[in-house]
């Protein structure tokens, strides 16, 4: 590679003090990758254990639906669920993990009517149970869909991060301790020319005093 | 602090249960619709959470990986009524992957 600096004492100082930086920035966003690395692990197991939990969950819900349809017919089954049991309201806020900005959810079920909202006659059991059932996992399903999202964005942080400390190390360090390198040898080449010279002048005027 | 809605993009048996439960239901035919109703839903920034579910879900792959780097909405995929295809598990293990490198997903690829 080629090294574009000025042999300069002024220039050396300064490259040295940004090389100084670079180091420090470097084992800081190491620290900083080492320590995402630990939560997004944790975080990782936790989204596995969630999402077992809700599909198991959502495929028993479901289930017990499509039975409660068989039972029922397909027609009293949509009237009986015409009506919502409980309407479902998300609050959506923010929380910061390592710097990164995740969303939190909040589920709120207010209870529309008291109970269900149909007739016990028309229905059967089934679907009482199914719809305890979903409303059951839908709370699940949230802690779920908000552990996911922070993997998602931890994950992208991690790999923004990861770069920065790449491109640190394997390529804006290296560069600068070559241009330190670099000046040092020509500050010190330049020295040893100045110091022979200086000696050979010497010689040279004390041979013209004996001559 | 806002409130927000919960949309499901399904196939109608499948996410019909969740009417009960005062949802947002975007039922659709086949997997191809779901790509002409998912951007406007993740535009109309109402949502907090977009279900998916993995029958109808495959299709719409670009758009969801397009949107998970939004903090908002979140788009989750759910197993319809056949059950788990293993497919959101199959996601996260490539999040992971590409996040943490290819060593320490060999070990977990070893425990799973």
């Amino acid at each position: 590679m080629e090294i574009r600096v000025n042999p300069t004492r002024m220039e050396l100082l300064r490259l040295r003090r940004r090389l100084a930086v670079a180091r420090r920035g470097h084992e800081l966003l190491k620290d900083k990758l080492d320590e995402m690395m630990k939560r997004f692990r944790r975080l990782v197991e936790e989204n596995r254990r969630l999402r077992l939990k809700v599909e198991e969950a959502l495929t028993e819900a479901t289930g017990a639906f499509v039975m409660a349809r068989a039972l029922m017919g397909d027609h009293a089954t949509d009237i009986a669920t015409a009506i919502p049991v409980v309407r479902v309201q998300l609050v959506a806020g923010a929380r910061r993990i390592m710097n990164v900005l995740v969303p939190t959810f909040e589920l709120r079920q207010e209870e529309t009517a008291a109970g269900f909202p149909y007739g016990f006659a028309e229905t059967s059991g089934e679907l009482d149970v199914a719809i305890a059932l979903l409303r059951e996992s839908l709370a699940e399903l949230v802690r779920l869909v908000e552990a996911e999202k922070t993997v998602e964005l931890l994950a992208a942080e991690i790999e923004r991060t990861r770069r920065r400390v790449n491109a640190l190390e394997y390529v804006l360090i290296p560069q600068l301790e070559e241009k330190v390198h670099f000046i040092a040898m020509k500050l010190d080449e330049n020295e040893r020319a100045t110091r022979t010279r200086l000696m050979k002048i010497k010689s040279l005027v004390e041979r013209m005093g004996e001559g | 602090m806002s409130t927000l809605k919960i949309g499901l993009i399904g196939e109608e048996q499948d996410i019909r249960a969740f009417r009960a439960l005062g949802l947002d239901l975007f039922p659709v035919s086949s997997p191809s619709e779901v790509a002409g109703i998912l951007p406007d839903l993740i535009k109309s920034k109402e949502y907090g959470i977009i279900l998916i579910t993995e029958a109808v879900g495959e299709a719409a792959r670009a758009i969801v990986e397009e949107a998970a780097g939004l903090p908002l909405p979140s788009l989750v995929f759910i197993p319809g009524s056949q059950g788990s295809r293993d497919f959101a598990r199959e996601r996260l293990r490539k999040i992971v992957e590409r996040a943490v490198g290819m060593d320490i997903f060999a070990e977990k690829e070893g425990r799973v």
